[in-house]
């Protein structure tokens, strides 16, 4: 186990690292000059001078990598180019927002997605199996701010406008939304985006986990266990289950990724105040060190993840963890 | 057994093999279709789609940035869709789909779209495909430390979600039309090259690529004639998912309104455009989204019979 271990750590951390010089090398190399960029039309020649010299554009590329990568680690991520604050507080701030976000999603979703995944596994080519596969193949393939526009202008605003039952009013923009509110106050604006994301990633888990249990329900163990003349249910809970839900570890950790990207377009319909509005945002205004720090918490976000995910696989696997030593 | 049947289809001659050969995959093809009614749905109207982008100009009625409201003089700014449905037959119909705020034909603006969206889509996914199977094959066929530092710069690049990225690629090179390109190339070439490379792995251990070595063929010969083809079948079936998710990144960019200004006709963007006069013409929204929808899933639909179709004959 150690072993094993070491050596997953060993790969988060060298892609980590590369990931980086990817994200550095594009976000301060690619662009002609960084401090054109920050100073637009104020841009005399003494001023890019200094301001070349503040962000240590005239050293070699490398210093310039190292500097920076000691700086983010220590949590000194940079000005704005746009309003010359810190940028760490306000990614903090937004990642905050994203993460309650993404914490409902997962709560509605895991649960529902696994449900389907598996009543449509154990009806392969049934009719519950192609409704499920075909509605879920419907709403992967529409894109998230089509969902997103729908829950809006058709749902909130059209059908639920006169809902009373409903125990929170739904707002469709998060623009009177607090950040220190309570998960619970917070609510009314979470709802209607955590549907979207919700509607797109329920697809997602649910055709992975028909898969798994596809899969698992030809092998041999499966026979055996029916010969035996075990029950059907215990058979499907016991055995089946068992192994085809194993991959689901995963499918939480991809859906952590799916998270990081889905929701930009999700808050960007929902006018939601998250990590990926903020993105989007930056990228529009060229905010290069903004770019870089939310990219980079992201990236390390979703490969922390798939860290963790290898090392539960590992932990309930003794077949991976064993057979890598 | 296996083995024994297939030595006595051996006896054929070779053309009349390669003719039974070709037969039998259209027949198969033929049955496939017949068999998988959604994928042949999906194919369809993805050729309809192709259709109105190679041929825009022809069966588009107005530019997509003509106010022809004013023109005509009308006094109402908008005109409802007339005949969404029976436009193809209806000589006398004007504005299908109805116009927008703006005064421009919502129909016109779609099939323009479409060229856009094939333009970008499209040609970003066959450079993605070409230049990833490119250094796919490269690495897969020579290996050795090669393989394990490209493969890792890879590994990290698909490690990054692609929608991130391409914000990220989008940021540092500025917000055009052409700059969507590069991004699609960047970001799916790499996801090519490892599939392209698992393959070539398998298919290295074959003793027609022992052969071709030892008769002293070169490696550009070796990797394009002995192995290229028998990656052929996976590359088409990544080649159509890739475009199939192109689609999807070129219509969510458009709507975060990175790469493509207001006249344009981007589905994207025009969603958003037409969001916000929801409320005074919901068709203009009904019927931008619609379309994005019906190509996407269409598009999903295609590329998942595809991969069924190359599954079961390989």
């Amino acid at each position: 186990m150690g072993r094993f271990l070491l050596r997953r750590f060993t790969f988060f951390i060298i892609t980590m690292f590369i990931t980086s010089i990817i994200i550095f090398g594009l976000t301060w190399f690619l662009p002609a000059d960084p401090c054109q960029i920050k100073l637009q039309r104020d841009a005399t020649e003494a001023r890019l001078e200094t301001c070349r010299d503040d962000l240590g554009l005239n050293e070699p590329p490398a210093a310039q990598y190292v500097s920076w990568a000691l700086d983010f680690i220590q949590g000194d991520w940079g000005e704005s180019f746009f309003t010359n604050e810190p940028v760490y507080d306000d990614v903090i701030q937004r990642l905050n927002n994203s993460a309650r976000l993404g914490f409902v999603v997962l709560v509605i979703t895991v649960p529902f997605a696994v449900f389907f995944g598996v009543i449509a596994g154990l009806n392969e080519n049934g009719i519950l199996d192609v409704s499920i596969s075909v509605t879920t193949l419907a709403l992967v393939s529409l894109p998230e701010f089509v969902t997103g526009i729908f829950l809006v202008e058709t749902v909130a605003q059209g059908w639920a406008k006169d809902w009373t039952w409903l125990p929170w009013e739904l707002r469709s923009t998060a623009s009177a939304f607090d950040p220190e509110m309570s998960l619970y106050e917070s609510l009314p604006f979470i709802t209607l985006p955590a549907l979207a994301a919700t509607l797109v990633l329920l697809g997602y888990i649910a055709r992975l986990t028909r898969a798994g249990v596809i899969e698992e329900l030809k092998r041999d163990y499966v026979r055996t266990a029916e010969l035996k003349g075990l029950p059907y249910w215990q058979v499907v809970i016991k055995h089946v289950l068992r192994n085809a839900l194993l991959p689901t570890v995963t499918v939480i950790a991809i859906s952590i990724g799916w998270l990081m990207s889905g929701l930009v377009v999700i808050e960007w319909v929902f006018n939601y105040p998250g990590l990926g509005r903020f993105l989007v945002d930056a990228v529009q205004q060229n905010d290069l060190p903004r770019i870089q720090a939310i990219s980079m918490i992201s990236v390390s976000i979703i490969l922390f993840a798939n860290f963790l995910a290898d090392l539960l696989y590992g932990i309930l696997n003794p077949r991976i963890r064993l057979g890598d030593e | 057994m296996t083995t024994n049947t297939q030595s006595g289809v051996r006896q054929v001659p070779d053309s009349r093999e390669n003719l039974y050969r070709i037969g039998g995959i259209l027949r198969r093809l033929f049955y496939s279709v017949i068999r998988a009614p959604l994928t042949t749905l999906g194919t369809l109207i993805f050729a309809m789609f192709l259709i109105f982008a190679l041929f825009s100009g022809q069966i588009a009625p107005y530019e997509y940035d003509d106010d022809q409201i004013s023109r005509r003089g009308d006094l109402q700014r908008l005109q409802e869709p007339e005949c969404p449905l029976t436009f193809l037959f209806e000589t006398d119909c004007k504005n299908p789909f109805g116009t927008d705020l703006a005064g421009s034909d919502v129909f016109s603006r779609i099939i323009h779209g479409s060229r856009e969206v094939f333009r970008l889509a499209g040609f970003g996914t066959l450079v993605a495909v070409i230049v990833g199977s490119t250094v796919g094959m490269l690495i897969g066929y020579y290996g050795g430390l090669l393989d394990e530092v490209v493969g890792r710069l890879l590994d990290s690049l698909m490690s990054i979600p692609v929608l991130l990225l391409a914000l990220v690629l989008i940021g540092a090179l500025g917000e055009n039309s052409n700059n969507i390109l590069v991004v699609l190339i960047i970001v799916y070439s790499p996801i090519v090259a490892r599939v392209v490379r698992s393959n070539v792995l398998e298919i290295r251990t074959h003793g027609f690529v022992e052969a071709a070595k030892l008769r002293g063929e070169w490696p550009g010969y070796i990797l394009f004639r002995e192995i290229l083809p028998s990656v052929i079948p996976a590359l088409v079936v990544e080649a159509s998912l890739r475009f199939s998710y192109a689609i999807f990144l070129v219509a969510s960019l458009g709507f975060l309104g990175l790469g493509a200004d207001p006249p344009t006709p981007n589905w994207g963007l025009m969603v958003s455009e037409y969001r916000d006069d929801f409320g005074l013409a919901p068709w203009t929204l009904n019927y931008s989204a619609g379309t994005i929808s019906l190509l996407v899933i269409s598009v999903n639909l295609m590329s998942d019979g595809i991969k069924r179709i190359v599954q079961r004959s390989s």
